[in-house]
């Protein structure tokens, strides 16, 4: 396998040597060291845990798939967040009713599809949930290009450069996506954000 | 430093990535301009909320049911993939714009495959509306621009133009064929066909498509009708229908419903067209009336 440039240091490099060989076990561990960034970035996308259960099944069986396409120019990392958003797409233009659907996602989320976090830093506790309910709606109002680009860049810290790969953009285009998405939403949680309140960072 | 500024540079000041001269002015500005200073703040906690979102934790049997689906034959490479992995990535020729580029006459003969749309060449069981189709595929390298949707794109083309294509197959994730098209030696524009010289003969008849079937599998005999004509069976025997396009590949499938999705909206009749295949009750059916449904809705 070819490596180039700033991809030296793939995690996944020899996993995914070994499976383009033919192993099939290594696959296997493949999905399971990139399965709950894939489900993380779909629960953000679609909104439903079934719908995300459901995609990042797709996604990993398109990852299976496609797999022989994967030159090392890129992480694999990367390569996996790109057939994660395609097959999220994809999902998304074959939906009939997105209102109905976005109506039924709320109803989901408030029945608890998201489990607590265990905040890695007291100091960056997850927020309550009425809260995050009220981020995760706005997200979801937001276009689908915006709302990729600022849940790869602020929710799942991938680089400009990064996230222009797994989208097919320029970086500029990255940078004024990601800035329009946050600009969009703190209008959208003018009421949350409005105010600096006591305790809230500066 | 003025509100402009400000506006255009905030997004790399929240980064840190404006060079310590450019953020002394910037805090400067902050300092005299409460305006700035509270959307700044804003900005700050918006991006503070998104991070403090809580994670979602994955299914615990989800690698378990990945790795079950792929043991049942899913997740395996499609007709494209085989060419690919045989040949690299492969560029076709289209001459003259019509319908059709069937995924087995590539496969047979990559360096150059020569077709007419009246013989094998349009969609199963579509009658080519197109007199006349040559495809050459070739492995030549192409500088033409791509385009997104080759069916909405070959609109406005003169029907019987002589001029030499330049197209590129794809399948996407969902196992959809593209053809991605431009016009050879020429400029194009980044997601458009130059304007034509001439105005169409009959714009809207010539529609490009691309058939697929797996390779080494045999194409099915099936009765040739135009897409008018299985419109009416569609809307007087959607069961009929409904079992055809059942025994077609994933692909094929796709291009029926986006063809004639379309052609039942031009017509006026799609709604007719989804009723009649719910009024079945058959499973199969259902499903494609939501898929006619959502394919004129995104068209």
């Amino acid at each position: 396998v070819l490596v180039e440039g700033t991809e030296l240091d793939d995690p996944d490099r020899e996993l995914v040597a070994s499976w383009q060989a033919g192993d099939g076990r290594a696959f296997e561990l493949l999905v399971r060291r990139h399965e709950q960034r894939v489900f993380r970035l779909l629960m953000r996308m679609l909104g439903s845990r079934e719908e995300a259960q459901d995609v990042a099944q797709e996604t990993f069986l398109r990852l299976h798939r496609y797999g022989h396409r994967f030159r090392s120019e890129a992480r694999f990392s990367t390569f996996v967040y790109r057939v994660a958003i395609n097959a999220a797409l994809n999902r998304r233009r074959t939906l009939v009713r997105a209102r109905d659907r976005i109506a039924k996602l709320q109803l989901r989320q408030a029945a608890g599809d998201y489990l607590p976090q265990t905040p890695r830093d007291p100091e960056d506790a997850a927020i309550g949930a009425e809260t995050s309910a009220s981020v995760r709606e706005a997200l979801d109002r937001l276009s689908p290009s915006l709302r990729f680009a600022v849940v790869l860049y602020d929710i799942e810290g991938l680089t400009y450069g990064e996230i222009a790969r797994v989208l097919g953009i320029r970086e500029g285009t990255v940078k004024s996506r990601i800035h329009r998405a946050r600009q969009a939403l703190r209008n959208e949680l003018r009421t949350l954000v409005g105010r600096p309140r006591e305790g809230a960072s500066s | 430093v003025n509100h402009s500024d400000i506006q255009n540079r905030m997004a790399d000041y929240l980064e840190g990535d404006l060079s310590l001269r450019k953020r002394a002015l910037f805090d400067a500005h902050l300092d005299t301009c409460p305006d700035c200073s509270s959307e700044l703040g804003e900005m700050r906690r918006t991006i503070a909320l998104l991070r403090r979102l809580p994670t979602p934790q994955a299914p615990a049997d989800l690698a378990d049911n990945v790795m079950r689906r792929i043991a049942e034959g899913e997740g395996q490479p499609g007709w494209i993939d085989h060419i690919e992995r045989r040949f690299g990535e492969f560029r076709a020729l289209v001459l003259a714009p019509g319908l059709v580029l069937p995924a087995t006459a590539v496969a047979a003969g990559l360096t150059l495959v020569l077709l007419t749309a009246d013989g094998g060449g349009s969609l199963p069981g579509f009658r080519a509306e197109t007199p006349t189709v040559r495809v050459a595929a070739t492995r030549r390298p192409t500088q033409a621009a791509v385009q997104r949707s080759p069916g909405q794109q070959m609109r406005g083309v003169p029907a019987a133009s002589g001029r030499t294509w330049e197209a590129s197959l794809a399948q996407d994730n969902s196992g959809r064929g593209h053809l991605r098209l431009g016009l050879r030696g020429s400029r194009l524009a980044n997601d458009g066909v130059r304007p034509p010289a001439a105005p169409p003969r009959s714009a809207g008849q010539h529609r490009l498509a691309l058939a697929g079937t797996a390779i080494g599998g045999s194409a099915k005999s099936q009765s040739v009708r135009s897409r008018d004509e299985w419109l009416d069976v569609l809307i007087r025997r959607p069961q009929a229908f409904a079992r055809e396009h059942s025994e077609l590949s994933s692909v094929e499938q796709e291009l029926w419903i986006t063809h004639l999705s379309r052609r039942a909206v031009e017509l006026e009749r799609l709604e007719e067209a989804v009723t009649a295949l719910r009024a079945t009750g058959d499973p199969f059916a259902i499903v494609l009336a939501k898929s006619f449904a959502a394919a004129a809705q995104h068209p």
